[in-house]
This record gives structure tokens, C-alpha cells and sequence, in this order.
């Protein structure tokens, strides 16, 4: 399902990134957000995991793949400011940034990214997880639409885009 | 997609360019940086596995699945490139950064790594994408 087609059918309803919250283990989606997390994990993972059911595919993209990336992002909060998750395709992986608290790029953290990435590769999840400098949110849309992706981690804040509608 | 031997020579010609850049121009250290280890690993892909990366997401799943001790440096390699070419240049990490921590240090890996398998193969008869100064 091309990602044009998401963003239709949300436009009206809904605008902003997915919030994502966390409860023993479990992904929690408001109300509101929770056809667009059912339909935006689908499309996230419809490369790798085309022949699972959707819902049990959005079902396991949480269990198996938010919530790991959400503890990692709390285990790196000294380094970590957010995370998103865009719905967008990019090959045939799933597409992870992670904005960074320094302006600079943080060597110490691609380590632990690359780690991180090996382990999603290994238990069968193809991502590519990339850090991006802190910057302005018209700078983080140099590389995705945070209102087209899951906020997996935020500080415990909301984004600015949010905010505004 | 080339030969093993068209790959060697863009990964010569891209640290050519590589070492003639000033220290006035990190991001573009960054980037060409980035394309000498493209270049090396394309042209291992192509020699083993008769592999020919799609897209840098495929190529990054690939360097995972078969070289994974290396897969940490072209991973700092790739995301400092992009980095280098979408942010601002207050973001811009140093020359003297990017020498060290991604020249040396993670280009310098990927760069031994790569003539070790070709010298265990006996197909390289000096080092590869290497010039001197």
C-alpha cells in the first residue's frame, strides 16, 4: 500500500505524529491514534512480514519492535532526545531516527545504534536506524516527516508539530 | 552495478579526490569519505558474492548479513555522510573529527578488512583504494 494512501485516509481525522506510550511491556495508542497505528505499522513492516494478518502484525511491531526501541531510547536518554518511526517506505526496511541531543554526530551512540540494529536484524526485523543532530523541526524534515511517523520516544514531551493542530 | 575491478578503480579515484580535499571542507571529507568505502565494499560484494547493492538500505542489510564486524564503521560512515549533506554547517563535525574518527579510524577498518579477504583470496597484488599522499 503506497504511504500516499495513509495519509489520505488520516488527513481529515488526525494530523501529527502516532503517540506512542508504554505499559508493562505493552505499546498503548489513544483512542484516536489507534486506526492510524494499526494502519502505519502495516505499512512499516509490509515489506518483511507481508504473510502475517494485520493486526497481529501491528500486534508484534509493537511487542517485538516499538517497545525494544522505546527501553533502548530510555537506556540512551543521556544521548537520545526522540525517536520516530516513519510509515513512508524506504527499500525494504524500516526506517528508524533518532534525534540526538548533540549538534554534532555522536560516535559513541552509532556504536550502540549499530548493535542495536544487528539485534532487529537478527530476530528478522530489517531497519535502518540512524541518528540525526539536534536541530529545529524544519531540520528534521530534511530527512523524514515527523508528522507521517510513530514517536516512539520524545523526552516525555509532545513535538511541536503536534501542538499545533 | 560493475565488476570488482571497475569498483577499485571508482574506490582509487574517490580517494584521490578524497586527499586532495582542505581542511575547509569536512562535510565533503565526510561524504567522499563515505564513497571510497561504498566503492571497497561494492567491489568485495562483487568479487564473493557476485552482489550488487539495490539501494544504500539494501546495502546496509547486506553489509549486516555478511560482514558484520565492520557493519558499526560503514554504518558511522554512512550517517555522518548524510549528516554532512542535510544539516546545517554549524552540525559539521570538525576536519580534523573527520580525519581521525571516520578516515583512520572507520574508512582505515573497512579498508583492512577488505584487502585481508582479497590477500586470503590472492587476488590483490597491492592495497586497494589507497594512494600515497
Amino acid at each position: 500500500m503506497p504511504s500516499t494512501r495513509l495519509s489520505d485516509k488520516t488527513k481529515a481525522s488526525a494530523r501529527g505524529p502516532i503517540q506512542l506510550s508504554y505499559n508493562a511491556g505493552r505499546v498503548v495508542v489513544t483512542p484516536e491514534d489507534q486506526d492510524r497505528f494499526v494502519l502505519a505499522s502495516q505499512l512499516a513492516v509490509a515489506a518483511c512480514q507481508s504473510a502475517v494478518a494485520n493486526e497481529k502484525i501491528a500486534k508484534m511491531f509493537g511487542d517485538e519492535f516499538l517497545c525494544p526501541l522505546h527501553k533502548w531510547c530510555l537506556e540512551h536518554k543521556t544521548h537520545v532526545s526522540q525517536c520516530y518511526v516513519p510509515w513512508e517506505r524506504y527499500g525494504n526496511c524500516i526506517k528508524v531516527f533518532v534525534v540526538i541531543r548533540s549538534k554534532k554526530f555522536d560516535f559513541v551512540l552509532n556504536d550502540a545504534i549499530s548493535e542495536l540494529e544487528g539485534q532487529f536484524i537478527d530476530a528478522g526485523w530489517l531497519c535502518d536506524i540512524l541518528q540525526i543532530t539536534s536541530g529545529t523541526p524544519e531540520e528534521l524534515q530534511a530527512f523524514f516527516d515527523p508528522d507521517n511517523s510513530l514517536q516512539v520516544y520524545a523526552d516525555g514531551h509532545t513535538t511541536p508539530a503536534r501542538r499545533k493542530s | 552495478m560493475g565488476t570488482p575491478l571497475q569498483h577499485e578503480e571508482k574506490a582509487k579515484h574517490h580517494q584521490q579526490f578524497l586527499q586532495s580535499i582542505p581542511d575547509d571542507y569536512p562535510d565533503w571529507l565526510s561524504i567522499v569519505a563515505f564513497y571510497v568505502a561504498v566503492e571497497l565494499l561494492e567491489m568485495m560484494l562483487a568479487d564473493e558474492h557476485d552482489y550488487h547493492s539495490k539501494c544504500h538500505e539494501d546495502r546496509n542489510q547486506t553489509i549486516y548479513g555478511q560482514y558484520r564486524s565492520i557493519s558499526a564503521s560503514f554504518k558511522a560512515l554512512y550517517n555522518a555522510s548524510l549528516d554532512a549533506r542535510y544539516q546545517p554547517k554549524d552540525h559539521a563535525l570538525s576536519a580534523e573529527e573527520v580525519r581521525r574518527e571516520l578516515i583512520d579510524k572507520r574508512l582505515g577498518q573497512i579498508r583492512s578488512f577488505v584487502e585481508s579477504r582479497r590477500k586470503k583470496k590472492g587476488a590483490s597484488k597491492e592495497p586497494v583504494g589507497k594512494q600515497k599522499p
